[in-house]
């Protein structure tokens, strides 16, 4: 079954090289929906939503502003959590070949169009 | 600093004569290539010594997923070299990778990168000042370079389907690679391209998991399709029933025009008369 918001997901795959997986989440850790074939989606949304809740305190602690994503560089490959809105997160799991540009260039687009998605869920 | 007057690149009209160019000046510089995916080359006195794109693993991506180094090894590496000038003589130096195989290494990543990066069109480049890179080769000329890119693209040519088509497509397991001993008897190094086939992996993305050239990961995933172990992954597109609120397809039947039904009246043995003479009795 394919639905809007999963077609995101897969589509941020088709346009950056390097991107393996992803995850969409609510801000408390729970799976709306994911791209992934090794990643334990409901596993990933959990450790994401925690990140990021520290990663504002961070922001917060360092007086840095906004904090607009979390990204844990390894030694082969990159996890980077982005806030999309207040009410959701997105994991993303790439290799160490992930094109950096091309990421940079398409998640704004793809979090925004998510955001889209996700305000239909609230009645406004 | 880079003299403007004498700026190269600026009237070269594709990346081999730019090369060309920097050649023939004998210049150290690197070129940072835009498009989807770009690249960055880098030369030095006009030779080209190491070519860097997400589209191929470089020799750092070659040197960890692989196992050769392990991480210690590497960020012990990095550590002596601040500069990340002299990464290469660190590497040999601290005995963690031997001069030739280090130099094989540098330089089938080199000729990896510039075949992927043969299969798109850069939209543009920049000429800078050279940038540190791990390297360790003497440096290719630019015929070499293309030379070599048209060797690896005929030598996939034969399959149906452009080889840059090839390299994009998600790959899958055929069904005979289910099938018990079908696996078995194949080497080692085709056992892990398979393991890796999962129907998301692009041969780019088996490459990287793998740490091994795009262009080996390619011959090998020729080979298993010629033996039907893999396809090419469908695109899957199914679609999801609307929830919209239904429309019907045809129009709904006009309901009858309101006429009362015939009825019998006492007295009367037929039906109300329709203005046909011959039924009256």
């Amino acid at each position: 079954m394919s639905d809007p918001v999963n077609d995101l997901l897969v589509s941020l795959r088709d346009k950056v090289m390097g991107v393996n997986e992803s995850v969409l989440a609510t801000s408390d850790g729970l799976v709306v929906t994911s791209d992934v074939s090794k990643t334990h989606a409901e596993s990933m949304a959990a450790v994401a939503a925690a990140t990021l809740s520290l990663g504002n305190r961070l922001a917060d602690q360092g007086s840095t502003g906004t904090l607009r994503e979390i990204s844990a560089q390894c030694s082969t490959g990159h996890v980077i959590v982005t806030a999309v809105g207040n009410r959701a997160l997105l994991a993303v799991v790439a290799d160490d070949g992930l094109d950096q540009a091309a990421f940079r260039r398409e998640i704004p687009a793809t979090v925004t169009e998510l955001r889209r998605h996700l305000d239909k869920d609230v009645a406004s | 600093m880079i003299d403007e007057s004498t700026e190269p690149g600026t009237g070269s009209r594709n990346i081999p004569a730019l090369l060309a160019e920097l050649r023939s000046r004998k210049q150290s510089r690197t070129v940072r290539l835009t498009g989807s995916p770009g690249g960055t080359l880098h030369l030095r006195d006009g030779l080209v010594v190491a070519m860097e794109t997400p589209a191929a693993p470089n020799v750092e991506s070659l040197l960890l997923k692989s196992g050769r180094i392990t991480e210690e090894a590497w960020s012990a590496v990095c550590a002596a070299d601040t500069t990340h000038d002299r990464l290469a003589e660190e590497l040999v130096a601290q005995e963690l990778v031997g001069g030739g195989e280090l130099e094989i290494i540098s330089l089938s990543a080199l000729f990896d990168a510039a075949f992927a990066l043969s299969l798109s069109r850069p939209d543009g480049w920049e000429v800078t000042d050279p940038v540190p890179v791990l390297y360790r080769n003497p440096g290719i000329t630019p015929e070499r370079l293309v030379a070599e890119i048209s060797r690896r693209t005929e030598l996939l040519a034969d399959r149906p389907g452009s080889v840059a088509e090839f390299a994009r497509t998600r790959m899958q397991l055929a069904a005979p690679a289910q099938l018990p001993g079908a696996v078995g008897a194949l080497p080692a190094r085709l056992q892990d391209v398979l393991t890796n086939t999962d129907g998301r992996r692009t041969p780019r993305d088996i490459a990287f998991a793998l740490g091994r050239g795009l262009f080996a990961v390619m011959l090998d995933l020729r080979r298993l399709l010629a033996l039907g172990l893999v396809q090419s992954s469908a695109p899957v597109a199914p679609q999801r029933p609307s929830t919209a609120t239904r429309t019907p397809s045809a129009p709904v039947p006009a309901p009858p025009a309101a006429v009362p039904l015939p009825r019998r009246l006492p007295g009367r043995n037929t039906p109300a008369p329709t203005g046909t003479p011959s039924e009256t009795p």
